[in-house]
């Protein structure tokens, strides 16, 4: 490749990383519920799709290729993170972690939209919050989650009833009426 | 619709269809279920706005080098990884088996026999029975009869010499009893 061909290209790779990389990101983060994390599973989702950017059939939605690669780094990524959240856990993290904190304002506003993403992430099974991130959070239909997620649309509507179901008993317990049977 | 209903369709349905039609008219009568459905709803909107509010850190730019630099190298590695494994088998193939088949060679002689009465190839038979070796070879060339050549070690070739030595010997009946031998008229 010459070198005004492997310029283009560069180029033509940073404009799609500009243009995917928001989406990505969210996603890594409602799957993780972690920002370094996330920011981790994004940074390898573009290295592999650099890689495989020519076996992309193009078949489907490139965001449908990019979500799917997302799900399977998360999915191998999720032991590492258990270890990870565990050592962060650990009072000498925590000192170590407060040094970063450049910036104490935006951290409180990033912690607390992460608070409200980890309610999701840690009241649902993985396949129930993809779902309910898809099509809930992210306004895609079950149609579209289902291609998405390589599932059968009715199977897309089943998870997103219980995942609905169990992201909303803490409220709706607090009603008088609230049976714990009805959902 | 009660409110055990209406609270059914709360816990599964999405937000936009609980305020309608039935369920709208119920919570124009019911407050506690208006109260459940405002905070729900609000609750649903802030982690929208949570999830489309997160950003990353890392410039898009940046990541695209990045991921341009890393997935090179990771081709490089993948190259390398072929290249040892080449360079191995090249090594194997071109020293280690040839140095084998030396060390296994190591040691060994030819030797060709001359024969008095005895045919080479019934000499053949009574040697191969007598001294058995994966590395022996016994050649034997139906235009000369009355000769064969061996190869093997010194030890294997001195018995060869010795089995020859007693039975092929015109002036003595061995010659004529080494069973499956051909006399050579």
């Amino acid at each position: 490749m010459s070198p005004e061909h492997s310029e283009v290209a560069e180029h033509a790779f940073v404009s799609f990383v500009e243009r995917h990389k928001p989406a990505v990101f969210r996603w890594a983060v409602a799957l993780t519920g972690d920002y370094d994390e996330a920011e981790d599973v994004t940074q390898e989702v573009f290295v592999r799709a650099y890689t495989k950017l020519d076996t992309f059939r193009g078949d489907g939605s490139v965001e449908g290729w990019l979500y799917r690669i997302t799900r399977r780094l998360v999915s191998r990524d999720r032991a590492r993170s258990r270890r990870r959240a565990s050592l962060a856990a650990l009072p000498a993290a925590q000192a170590e972690r407060d040094v970063y904190v450049t910036d104490p304002g935006a951290r409180v506003d990033r912690e607390s939209a992460l608070a409200l993403i980890r309610e999701v992430v840690d009241a649902l099974p993985l396949r129930q919050r993809e779902v309910f991130v898809l099509c809930d959070l992210q306004g895609q239909s079950p149609a579209q989650a289902a291609f998405m997620l390589g599932m059968k649309d009715v199977s897309v509507r089943a998870s997103l009833f219980k995942a609905r179901a169990a992201v909303r008993r803490s409220v709706l317990r607090d009603h008088s009426r609230f049976r714990k049977d009805a959902t | 619709m009660t409110c055990e209903e209406y609270l059914h369709l709360l816990s599964t349905s999405p937000v936009e269809e609980v305020t309608l039609g039935r369920a709208g008219d119920h919570l124009g009568t019911c407050a506690e279920c208006n109260r459940m459905t405002t905070l729900v709803v609000a609750r649903e909107r802030n982690m929208v706005t949570a999830l489309h509010g997160v950003w990353s850190q890392v410039q898009p730019a940046d990541t695209a080098r990045h991921a341009m630099l890393a997935s090179r190298r990771q081709q490089l590695g993948w190259l390398k990884w072929v290249g040892g494994v080449l360079a191995v088998v090249l090594v194997v193939g071109a020293v280690v088996i040839p140095r084998l088949v030396m060390s296994a060679n190591e040691g060994l002689i030819t030797q060709t026999f001359t024969l008095r009465c005895l045919a080479g190839n019934g000499v053949i038979d009574l040697i191969r029975s007598e001294v058995q070796s994966e590395q022996t070879q016994l050649m034997f060339n139906p235009q000369f009869p009355r000769s064969f050549r061996m190869r093997g070690t010194p030890d294997e070739i001195a018995r060869a010499r010795a089995l020859i030595q007693e039975y092929d010997n015109p002036g003595k009946a061995t010659c004529l009893v080494v069973p499956g031998t051909v006399r050579v008229p």
